[in-house]
C-alpha cells in the first residue's frame, strides 16, 4: 500500500520522482482519491507555513509546487471519475500597468495546493478582463495583485468595474507590497492577504462569507 | 540607491566620543516628479539625451525648489544631508556643476535582458523595466550565447549616441554609466524566470551558464562604460535585489561565487538588498572589501553592524510603509536602528513615494539629528 506519508515528504522537498511515484501507486492500490488529495493540501498547506516562517523561500516552494503539479496531473483522471471536484475557482493577476508577478504567481500557486481552481490572467491585466475570465469561468473570487506604489491604485478601477459588472456574490481580494488593510477596505475589496501563505485562508473565508 | 556613497565618514568622528554623526540621504521617486511636473518617464525621455536634457532642466528647478523648502523647513536639525535626488534617474546632478548630457538607462535590469531579446517597457511614471525572460524557451547550456557589448542593442544605440554628443559638446559634458550593477542572479531570473530555480535542480550546466552570462554581460558592460568615460576606479555598487527570495542554501551557492568575483575586481565595494535581509549577512559577511551595506527594512541592523563592523550601513526605509505610517512609528523605527547601529558609520536612506506627508519625513531627521547631538541615548 502506497505511504502517503512519503507522499506528503516528497512534495514538501520537491521531490517529484518519489511524489508522482507514490501517487501513481496510490492510485494502483485504489486509494481513496479524496485521502491522496489531502495529502497533497497537506503538504502544500505545510510548505506555506514554511514560507511563512522564512524557513523556505521562493525557488523552495516552486519547486515543491511543481510536485504537486506533476502528482496532481496523474490524481486528476480518478479526481473527475470520483466527481471531486476544486472547491471553487478563482481568477488571478496583475493590475493593469504592473508587470510584476512573483507574488501573484505564490499566491496562485498556494491556492492550487489548496484544491482551488485557479485562472491566472498574468501580468498587466485591465479591470474589464478580470470581469471577462470571472464571467467565463463561474469565478467565485477575483484576485488582484500590485507591486508598486504607482499601479495599486488602479485596483480602486478595477474594483468598482468588477462591481459595476453583473457578478452576483463576487469576492474581490486584493494583495501586494504597497497595499494595507485599510487601502483594501477604502477601494471596497472584500480581502486582504498580506502574503501567499495566508491567501488560502483569507481566501476560503471570503468566499465562505460571500 | 545612491551614487553619492563615497563620504569621508572618518572626518564625522565626534571628538571624544567614539561614535560618528549618522547623516541622511533623501530620494523621491519618478512618479513623484511625474505627478508633480508632468514629466513623462518614456521611451523618448531615455533614448534621446537632448530632450532629456531639457526635461532634466526643468525637473532640476523643482527639485531645487523643493531641497530649498526641506532645507528651509529642517534647517533646526543637527543633520548632515545632500539635496535629494531622483531614484533610479542618472545625470540630475554633476559634482562639478556641469550640465551633463547622459547616455542610455542607468540600470542594468532591461539593458541586459534586452541584450539578449527582451523588451524594454516605458511607464510615464516609474523607472523603465523588462517584459518577458528572453531565455526561457532554451534548453542546455550550449544556447547561452553573451552577446557582443558594442554591437547590441540598446549598448549599440547607447555608444553611437556618446560618440555623437562628445563630437559635439566635449567629454567633460557625457556621461555613459549604469548607476550600480544588479547582481548575476537578479539578472539571470530576469532572463530565465522561474524555470531558474528549476534549472538549479534540473540542469545545473544550464543554469551556470546562464549566471555565467548574466555576470559577464552586466559586469562587461559597466566595465566598458568606465573605460570609456575615463573614469576613476571608484566604488562598485552592487545591488542583489533578488536577496528577499531566495535562501540561504540557494544564495551560498548561486549569488555568492559571482559576488565574489565582481568584488574582488574592485577596491570597494557597496552592496544593496532592497528587502529584509539578515538570512544572506553572513554569506555576504565572508566576502572582502564591503564598504558599504545598504538593507532595506526588516533587516537585523545589530547583526549587520556585528559582521560589519566597519562599514557604513545604509538604511533604506520602507517606501509603503514610509508613506502610510504615522511620525511617530517612524521615529520609533529610525531610533531603533541608531540604536542596533551602535555608533558605526550610518545613513538613514528615505524614498518617498507620491502622498508621503512631509511629518513623516521630518520625523526622520528629527531623530537623527537627535541622535547627532545627544548620542543613541538620547
Amino acid at each position: 500500500m502506497a505511504d502517503l506519508e512519503v507522499l506528503i515528504a516528497a512534495i514538501q522537498d520537491g521531490d517529484r520522482a518519489t511524489a508522482t511515484r507514490v501517487t501513481a501507486e496510490a492510485i494502483r492500490d485504489e486509494m481513496d482519491p479524496q485521502s491522496i488529495l489531502d495529502a497533497m493540501t497537506a503538504a502544500m498547506a505545510e510548505v506555506g507555513r514554511r514560507f511563512q516562517c522564512n524557513e523556505v523561500y521562493v525557488p523552495e516552494m516552486l519547486i515543491s509546487a511543481r510536485a504537486m503539479k506533476e502528482a496532481t496531473a496523474l490524481l486528476e483522471p480518478v479526481l473527475i471519475k470520483a466527481d471531486i471536484r476544486p472547491e471553487w475557482t478563482a481568477v488571478i493577476g496583475t493590475i493593469n500597468g504592473d508587470l510584476h508577478d512573483i507574488g501573484k504567481n505564490l499566491v496562485a500557486m498556494m491556492w492550487r495546493g489548496a484544491n482551488i481552481k485557479v485562472v491566472d490572467l498574468g501580468t498587466n491585466v485591465p479591470a474589464e478582463r478580470f470581469v471577462e475570465a470571472a464571467r467565463d469561468h463561474q469565478a467565485s473570487l477575483i484576485g488582484i495583485s500590485a507591486l508598486l506604489t504607482t499601479t495599486m491604485t488602479g485596483m480602486r478601477d478595477a474594483v468598482a468595474a468588477i462591481r459595476a459588472a453583473d457578478l452576483p456574490g463576487m469576492r474581490i481580494m486584493v494583495g501586494g507590497a504597497p497595499v494595507t488593510p485599510e487601502f483594501a477596505a477604502e477601494i471596497g475589496a472584500d480581502a486582504y492577504a498580506p502574503d501567499a501563505a495566508s491567501a488560502v485562508d483569507v481566501a476560503k473565508g471570503a468566499v465562505a462569507a460571500g | 540607491m545612491s551614487q553619492r556613497q563615497d563620504q569621508k565618514v572618518q572626518d564625522r568622528r565626534l571628538e571624544g566620543s567614539g561614535r560618528l554623526r549618522a547623516r541622511v540621504i533623501g530620494v523621491v521617486s519618478p512618479n513623484w516628479v511625474h505627478t508633480a511636473m508632468g514629466v513623462k518617464f518614456n521611451e523618448r525621455y531615455f533614448m534621446d539625451p537632448e530632450y532629456r536634457q531639457v526635461e532634466n532642466r526643468q525637473v532640476a528647478d523643482w527639485i531645487g525648489t523643493f531641497n530649498t523648502m526641506l532645507q528651509t523647513r529642517f534647517a533646526r536639525y543637527d543633520v548632515d544631508w545632500e539635496p535629494v535626488g531622483i531614484s533610479g534617474i542618472a545625470g540630475m546632478y554633476d559634482p562639478d556643476g556641469l550640465e551633463k548630457l547622459t547616455v542610455g538607462l542607468p540600470q542594468p535590469f532591461p539593458v541586459v535582458t534586452a541584450m539578449f531579446g527582451g523588451e524594454i517597457v516605458y511607464f510615464d511614471n516609474d523607472n523603465p523595466d523588462s517584459k518577458g525572460e528572453p531565455l526561457a524557451g532554451i534548453s542546455s547550456a550550449s544556447e547561452v550565447h553573451i552577446p557582443d557589448f558594442a554591437t547590441t542593442f540598446p549598448v549599440s544605440v547607447y555608444l553611437q549616441q556618446y560618440e555623437d554628443l562628445v563630437a559635439r559638446f566635449g567629454k567633460d559634458k557625457v556621461d555613459l554609466s549604469f548607476l550600480y550593477l544588479h547582481s548575476p542572479l537578479t539578472i539571470a531570473y530576469r532572463l530565465r524566470g522561474e524555470q531558474l530555480f528549476f534549472d538549479m535542480v534540473d540542469d545545473p550546466e544550464l543554469a551556470t551558464a546562464i549566471l555565467e552570462a548574466a555576470h559577464a554581460t552586466s559586469l562587461g558592460v559597466y566595465e566598458m562604460y568606465e573605460r570609456i568615460g575615463d573614469r576613476p576606479e571608484r566604488l562598485l555598487p552592487i545591488a542583489t535585489c533578488i536577496a528577499s527570495l531566495i535562501s540561504p542554501d540557494v544564495y551560498r551557492k548561486w549569488e555568492i561565487p559571482w559576488l565574489r568575483r565582481q568584488i574582488e575586481r574592485h577596491p570597494k565595494a557597496l552592496v544593496h538588498s532592497c528587502g529584509p535581509s539578515s538570512h544572506i549577512l553572513d554569506l555576504l559577511a565572508e566576502l572582502p572589501g564591503i564598504d558599504f551595506m545598504e538593507v532595506g527594512a526588516g533587516t537585523d541592523i545589530a547583526r549587520t553592524r556585528v559582521l560589519f563592523p566597519k562599514a557604513t550601513i545604509n538604511y533604506v526605509v520602507d517606501t509603503p510603509k514610509f508613506r502610510n505610517h504615522t511620525p511617530v512609528q517612524v521615529d520609533a523605527e529610525i531610533c531603533q536602528v541608531i540604536r542596533d547601529n551602535e555608533g558605526g558609520p550610518l545613513t538613514i536612506i528615505w524614498p518617498a513615494e507620491t502622498g508621503t506627508p512631509i511629518e513623516t519625513i521630518e520625523a526622520i531627521y528629527a531623530a537623527v539629528s537627535d541622535y547627532n547631538q545627544h548620542g543613541s541615548e538620547a
